[in-house]
């Protein structure tokens, strides 16, 4: 029978404020170096650019949080990439070149007045 | 969310406090000041809750300030209260203080939201809020709702 066990649990949370100041003095620059292109183009049609980034900036934090491993670089950031499902749902999926063990992973994201917070729970089957 | 730190749960007033016991830990990890920041989340935990009536996941997301005095050891026995003045179904800003008889030992502030099911695709049930804690705490009977 196959059981699934947990991996890791990952939490992240950003203040839309502080998003949106990020955004003012680096612009595009700097969201391009965490964004892969895909997700930059998708970003540009946001109605509400700010919380689109704040949303993708922390599921990969979030997904980082769960597999339990350490900051790995813009490289690893741009290496992810994420896309809004319906409703308040996400998929992550890593670059098979950077990430060759990582596995695609779903989450949630959950807002708060200024906040804006996503979580990623990793299942390892066996 | 673990829920081995409290000894009883005992009353939930919704929209307004939750009060639970405990005891001060004894633990060669951890330093109690971190247990009791656990603790008055768990204990919020059981407000915000109630919100949703218990069917959503909570998530403790923020800790704003902590503040310790007085004298304490391990095996105290101490009385957690969470309020909050703004509760609202997505979460809430809560205040936590932890007495042990009438000495104000912990304070803190934080914040926990509310994250709907996070194991919606699987079985559709609060993992938070799991059927085995709401029977050990008798947690519904707890409930006052006016």
């Amino acid at each position: 029978m196959m059981t699934a066990r947990l991996h890791g649990v990952g939490i992240d949370l950003l203040k839309l404020s502080r998003v949106k100041k990020f955004l003012k003095i680096n612009g595009l620059k700097k969201t391009s170096t965490l964004l892969n292109p895909g997700e930059l183009q998708q970003s540009r049609k946001a109605k509400n650019r700010i919380l689109d980034f704040a949303k993708r900036f922390a599921a990969k934090e979030a997904y980082f949080k769960a597999w339990g491993g350490a900051w790995m670089g813009t490289r690893g950031f741009a290496a992810l990439k994420v896309t809004l499902k319906s409703g308040a749902q996400f998929e992550v999926i890593p670059s098979d070149n950077y990430f060759p063990h990582f596995k695609p992973a779903s989450g949630t994201f959950f807002r708060m007045d200024d906040f804006v917070g996503a979580q990623v729970i990793i299942w390892e089957t066996a | 969310m673990r829920w081995l730190l409290l000894d009883q749960v005992k009353k939930v007033k919704k929209g307004e406090f939750a009060k639970t016991q405990s005891r001060i830990p004894a633990s060669d990890e951890y330093s109690p000041e971190v247990l009791m920041i656990e603790m008055m989340a768990q204990t919020g935990g059981l407000l915000l809750g109630a919100e949703t009536n218990y069917q959503s996941d909570v998530v403790f997301t923020k800790v704003e300030s902590a503040e310790f005095g007085g004298t304490y050891d391990a095996g105290d026995v101490i009385d957690i209260t969470v309020t909050s003045e703004a509760l609202k179904p997505e979460g809430a800003w809560l205040d936590g203080v932890i007495t042990r008889g009438a000495e104000i030992i912990a304070k803190s502030r934080f914040l926990l939201m509310n994250v709907g099911q996070l194991l919606s695709g699987q079985t559709g049930k609060s993992i938070t809020f799991h059927d085995e804690f709401m029977n050990y705490f008798n947690v519904k009977n707890k409930l006052v709702i006016e």
